[in-house]
């Protein structure tokens, strides 16, 4: 790659005139509010000449303000300039390609142009300033006669170029030689901050015979210190060499950082490792950036030439190194993402679809076959309701929380994975929490500085994301707990290693859990066959039951998918052409960016469903076969998934249908649930079913008996009478045969039933027949 | 005249190159045009036969990089280990139109050396960090070697962090490609044949005075393909090879145990189908496997399998191993440190678990275990890089012998208790296993590395049977998944590639479904 030769015919004194222009001519379109408001009420009459005085000189006010040592950052911003310049190819161009030369020029021109202080140096200044201050009043009075302090001494200010927010971040790797010297915008985490150390620019000398100062430039990170009087009219006239000594005091600093940036996942081709570079701040730019940082660094990218042995041995030039002008720190969220043209004109190509609802939802995991209404659920999760501060500061949610359950090798963990993957900031985590870090946070060691830092869990990492929590019911109980904070909350408090805190964790939940026994057991209630508490079940929007059901057709396809699979390595063809997720994370974005209301009618329908859905909720419950019940929560979740319906359609007001979908999904999440149990219904009243029941009963009833027993410790009567079985009273889980035989005979059922019965259980591995079949050992507290 | 050109750029490249560049270097002009060129002309000289290659001496741990004259031509057939280096800046045109690059510099004494240099012939050349093939096998390393080697004392690496297996004997050389753009696709865990001039050059990190390490100026490279193919006659016979294969694995290392050494043939003979839909190798454990007298002790089976694959690793597993060494590689201060997973695509794991006592796991023995576990599973790993994970795809298979019934740290799909049949030790030591005849090891080897790269066709009749099948049995017994199928689809596939058939035949489906079946019977 050959590195550009830059034609030098350019007039440098032309290109100064044009930057005094610019500088001293430029009016700020933005209007200056500070100065707006000094100069309200005055008179109306005078309105017009009123804006053009509100109108600032952006930079003449700047250097004002510099000259009476309240400002020490003059940011140039290339976007004044090219709309001074009316272009972009010229005098801008000139800057992106040769940023370093224009650094001197702008210097140049500014040191001309500054105004005089309008304020006195006082004793409330700064020592440099005073120094400064005396070297100017004698630059003037020996005018002429003798050279004076060399400008860049007398500098007080640091000048920086802000590229054009049309400039692209590029990645590290995409810098090249070609860039060398040019105005560039480079993006990348922050890994590494080096303390800020004081960079000498000007080296002051005096002569400890004539007394007379010299000064050094210094350009290098190393340079030979001036030994000799260099002065022309007394030590080299009189030929005297003069001894010179260092003034650390009227010497010029700058305070100097040295970073380091890398690649983000996002710009690293697969496969390649992330690369970094290095990163020089000076002045009031240090102190900016912390590791962990994503930022978008505008400077010029400069050579370092390598000094001494490593450049006589190898002969290489240089190193290479960004001198930082502009920090831009950011934030990864739905609204940072860049939107192309072609992007944009797919998303108003895909907004008029009519079936944008049902192919937005195929399009999540188009590889996991069926199951619509939970991908419509995720579709909606994905987009969101909306949340609402209210006057008093209370929070309504509107992040939706679904809970997926079901068998094993249903996909779940599929569905939870592309979710993570498809949302910003969406983490996906199991809820075993197998390492150090937990959902909620931890303490840990920083990898960079070495010093405990607070870091936030999955929990936090997903602020503003979406959370997949894998084996939800595996979770820690003290994870739980939290969970309950974050669902309603939406914050984690935190006490640990002496840090006491609360973050945010403005996340949506998505959840899988498996069934009580491994596999769902669907003679069991369907309460029975999920292992967490209720109320924390209560607190999802959403609850879908997927099962794995033995169905030839079901079994034939799924057969075929595999087989297919292995014939050509790869998925079969979809019936569908899958929206790109790409497109669809825009899409979404997009989508997010609205806020819909409900309008009075829509509002009253809400109510009208709302109370007709408590009523039917209490007559079944009277009937005793509600496994889920309604509650204010559920109208919540109703509203949240109608927003997130009219968020869809980019709409800014919730309609009737969306309200109808929503309530169809709520419907949907509850059938799941219970469709099993009516299918089963027959098989439920059946025999094995009832002396399960009557088992477990006696279960529970026996499992806590002895535990009590033995902590209380003296009851006489009862141990004795539990004397005979006392041998295995460590596993309050097994029940001998011969009480349960005396209990389901007692109830009128035969041998053979009960026979029947504990086989089919056991084979479901809810107990296992222990000590010669003499007892039955219930297996759900083992694991 | 091509002959006398070799001898030539064997004596002295430098040399050849400057003679190239009177010719060519007008070419120069801008862009990578004079590298490509130099990268054709000493691919036409060298790589002309097989044997001019073999003529160039070869960089290995019996030849190190200390053994060579300044400037010599040599060759590495290297793994890629770290990509991460800043592009480097040279002069592509000394004083007295001289050539630069490859080492060539001027000298640049002083320190005001960057304003007198000509910008317009700064060019890039890409650097990394290239080591030996970790778990090279003696043979296959001997096939690449030329046969001139001299011992030379042992080599101390000079960046050993940045070798997968720690205290291993390897070469560790950096690298300067200065055919920028044909360097762009070299990725980590690449396996890459470098042929260039060998100097020693200062590493650039970032401290005062960086140590000196060898450095290979690249005149051409070629990256190995994916799938190695062995060169040489095909395998004579096939189910008769793969039979005494089976038997020599069995009897030498395995106690007898015919069913456990098919597995341990299917288990090395798998490679990553696909990614999406996940097509995988299964990782194998032979559990209740004997316990050494000897801790320390090695498993046969660790001999008997490196004389048949390439690239072959054990790892005697201990809690020290667990909770000490990197299993992913980690990158600190820029600097990207190895771990014991970056290998290249094909290698074989051994992990062995008798070594393993009762002790503590500490959070990076946690880290490596799942480290592990995801390769297994997903054929992922992940680098470590501060505040952020990157994942590079990995193709490797692994055994894990256990005592127990099953791996105390891994979970693998398939589980075969071994079932000792005759007394022989299976710990026995290098010298006391029985060797084949040559050709018959020879076709060993041609037998796997065959059955690798070979595919597997499913015919739409063979299918239909399977599905027929699956319905059939899940009617019958319904704790049969699709996670089942899956498997056992697998394993029908590599049971095909083992005996080199195509097609999937609804025979091999059923002979898999019978070792399956044997092998579900022994867990009971």
């Amino acid at each position: 790659m050959s590195l550009p030769v830059i034609n030098i015919n350019i007039s440098y004194d032309d290109e100064r005139e044009k930057i005094q222009d610019f500088l001293s001519n430029f009016v700020s379109p933005e209007k200056d509010l500070d100065r707006r408001f000094a100069d309200i009420g005055i008179s109306d009459a005078e309105d017009e000449d009123q804006s053009s005085r509100g109108r600032t000189m952006k930079y003449m006010d700047q250097l004002q303000r510099i000259a009476n040592r309240e400002q020490q950052m003059l940011t140039i911003d290339l976007e004044d300039i090219s709309q001074h310049e009316k272009n972009v190819a010229e005098l801008v161009a000139r800057i992106i390609n040769n940023g370093r030369r224009y650094v001197m020029l702008f210097s140049e021109v500014v040191d001309k142009l500054m105004p005089l202080p309008t304020k006195d140096i006082s004793d409330q200044d700064e020592v440099i300033d005073v120094i400064l201050h005396q070297r100017r009043e004698r630059n003037e009075q020996t005018e002429g006669t003798q050279d004076g302090f060399p400008k860049h001494l007398l500098r007080r200010y640091n000048l920086y170029f802000q590229p054009l927010r049309s400039d692209i971040a590029m990645a590290v790797r995409d810098v090249k030689g070609v860039n060398l010297g040019k105005v560039i915008t480079v993006r990348g985490i922050v890994t590494r901050v080096s303390e800020v150390k004081p960079l000498l620019l000007v080296n002051a000398y005096t002569c400890d015979v004539c007394g007379s100062e010299t000064f050094q430039d210094i350009s290098n990170k190393s340079f030979t210190p001036i030994a000799d009087c260099q002065n022309e009219s007394e030590c080299k006239k009189n030929n005297i060499r003069g001894s010179l000594h260092m003034q650390t005091r009227a010497c010029r600093f700058s305070p100097f950082q040295e970073v380091k940036i890398q690649e983000m996942a996002d710009q690293v081709p697969v496969g390649h490792i992330p690369r970094s570079m290095t990163v020089h701040v000076h002045g009031n730019l240090t102190r900016m950036m912390n590791p962990g940082d994503v930022v978008h660094l505008g400077g010029i990218f400069l050579p370092i030439p390598y000094t001494g042995f490593q450049a006589i041995r190898a002969g290489l030039l240089t190193d290479t190194y960004l001198e930082v002008h502009h920090i831009n720190q950011l934030k990864k969220q739905y609204s940072d993402m860049e939107v192309t043209p072609q992007i944009q004109r797919d998303i108003d190509e895909l907004k008029v679809d009519p079936s944008l609802y049902n192919k937005l939802a195929q399009s999540i995991a188009p590889e996991i076959y069926g199951h619509m209404d939970v991908k419509k659920a995720l579709l909606l999760l994905l987009v969101g309701g909306v949340t609402k501060t209210m006057g008093d500061g209370m929070k309504i949610r509107g992040d939706l929380n679904v809970c997926l359950m079901g068998d094993p090798g249903v996909a779940k963990s599929q569905l939870l994975k592309y979710i993570s993957k498809i949302a910003p900031r969406g983490v996906y985590t199991t809820g075993k929490g197998s390492s150090g870090v937990g959902l909620t946070a931890a303490v840990m060691r920083d990898p960079v500085t070495d010093e405990m830092v607070l870091e936030g869990g999955a929990l936090v990492l997903a602020d503003n994301g979406i959370c997949c929590i894998d084996e939800f019911d595996k979770m820690e109980e003290s994870d739980r707990t939290a969970i309950h904070e974050v669902m309603e909350q939406q914050t984690i408090s935190i006490s640990k290693a002496g840090i006491s805190t609360t973050l945010n964790a403005r996340t949506s939940i998505l959840a899988a859990a498996n069934p009580l026994y491994g596999r769902y057991n669907p003679k069991v209630s369907p309460v029975d066959n999920i292992n967490l508490p209720a109320a924390l079940l209560s607190r999802f929007d959403l609850l879908f039951l997927i099962l794995d059901k033995p169905n030839r057709d079901d079994d034939e396809r799924l057969a075929q998918h595999v087989t297919y699979v292995h014939m050509y390595n790869t998925h079969p063809k979809l019936e569908y052409e899958p929206v790109d997720p790409l497109l669809m994370r825009h899409y979404i974005a997009q989508a997010r960016q609205r806020r819909p209301t409900v309008p009075p009618q829509v509002s009253s329908y809400i109510v009208d469903s709302y109370v007709r859905l408590r009523k039917l909720s209490k007559d079944e419950e009277e009937q005793k076969k509600s496994h889920s019940y309604t509650s204010a929560r559920t109208l919540l979740g109703v509203l949240r998934l109608a927003q997130a319906l009219a968020r869809l359609r980019f709409s800014d007001s919730v309609e009737h249908a969306d309200v109808d979908e929503a309530l169809r999904l709520m419907e949907c999440s509850k059938e799941s649930l219970n469709d099993e149990e009516d299918k089963e219904y027959e098989p439920d009243r059946s025999a094995v079913s009832q002396i399960f029941r009557l088992i477990k009963g006696m279960a529970r009833r026996g499992g806590r008996k002895p535990k009590r027993q033995r902590r209380l410790g003296k009851g006489p009567g009862g141990q004795r009478d539990r004397y005979d079985d006392s041998d295995d009273d460590e596993n309050s889980d097994e029940l001998p045969l011969i009480d349960i035989r005396s209990r389901i005979l007692g109830a009128g059922y035969t041998e053979a039933q009960l026979h029947e019965t504990i086989v089919e259980y056991e084979a479901l591995d809810v107990w296992i027949r222990v000590a010669n079949g003499a007892k039955i050992r219930f297996m759900d507290n083992v694991s | 005249m091509v002959s006398a050109l070799l001898v030539d750029a064997l004596k002295s490249p430098t040399s050849v190159l400057q003679d190239f560049y009177n010719d060519k270097g007008n070419i120069t002009g801008h862009g990578d045009e004079f590298p490509k060129a130099v990268s054709k002309y000493f691919s036409d000289i060298l790589l002309k036969t097989r044997d001019t290659v073999r003529e160039v001496p070869y960089l290995s741990v019996i030849n190190p990089p200390e053994s060579f004259p300044e400037r010599s031509l040599v060759r590495f057939r290297a793994m890629v280990q770290d990509t991460s280096a800043s592009p480097e800046m040279y002069l592509a045109k000394l004083k007295g139109n001289k050539c630069g690059g490859w080492g060539n510099t001027e000298d640049l004494a002083g320190n005001n050396t960057a304003h007198n240099i000509d910008y317009s012939s700064l060019r890039e050349c890409t650097v990394l960090w290239a080591v030996s093939i970790p778990g090279e096998t003696a043979w296959h390393a001997r096939e690449s070697e030329s046969s001139n080697t001299s011992q030379h004392t042992s080599h101390q690496p000079s960046q050993p962090h940045k070798f997968p297996i720690p205290g291993a004997a390897h070469v560790g050389v950096q690298v300067k490609i200065y055919d920028h753009s044909a360097a762009q696709n070299i990725k980590p865990t690449d396996i890459v044949n470098f042929v260039g001039i060998l100097t020693s050059e200062p590493i650039y990190l970032e401290m005062d005075s960086p140590p000196e390490v060898p450095t290979l100026h690249v005149l051409f490279h070629e990256p190995q393909p994916a799938v190695e193919k062995l060169l040489g006659p095909p395998v004579p016979n096939i189910s008769e090879t793969r039979d005494n294969l089976i038997n020599w694995i069995s009897k030498e290392s395995l106690g007898g145990d015919r069913d456990a050494a098919e597995w341990v043939l299917l288990a090395i003979i798998a490679r990553v189908k696909s990614r999406t839909p996940p097509l995988l190798p299964p990782p194998l454990t032979l559990s209740r496997f004997p316990q050494p007298r000897n801790p320390s002790s090695i498993p046969s089976l660790t001999h008997v399998l490196s004389e048949i694959v390439p690239m072959f690793i054990t790892v005697p597993l201990t809690l020290d191993v667990l909770n000490q060494n990197n299993f992913a590689p980690e990158s600190r201060e820029e600097i990207l440190h190895s771990g014991l997973l970056q290998v290249p695509r094909g290698t074989n794991f051994l992990f062995t678990e008798s070594g393993i006592q009762e002790g503590r796991v500490v959070e990076k023995g946690v880290m490596n275990v799942k480290a592990v576990q995801e390769v297994m599973n997903a054929q992922s790993l992940e680098y470590v890089f501060p505040y952020s994970r990157f994942s590079f795809q990995t193709d490797m298979t692994f055994i894990v012998l256990s005592e127990g019934r099953k791996s105390a740290f891994f979970q693998t799909s398939i589980n075969i208790p071994l079932q000792i049949i005759s007394s022989e030790n299976v710990y026995r030591a290098k010298d006391q296993i029985k060797m084949p005849a040559t050709d018959e090891l020879i076709a060993f080897r041609r037998l796997v590395a065959g059955a690798k790269a070979g595919n597997v066709q499913v015919a739409d009749k063979t299918s239909t049977y399977i599905q027929d099948d699956f319905v059939e049995q899940r009617k019958r017994d319904n704790s049969i998944t699709v996670d089942d199928l899956i498997h056992l689809m697998t394993v029908a596939r590599l049971l095909a590639l083992s005996l080199y058939e195509s097609e999937l035949s609804t025979d091999v489906w059923k002979r898999a479904k019978e070792l399956e079946s044997r092998r579900k019977l022994r867990l009971r």
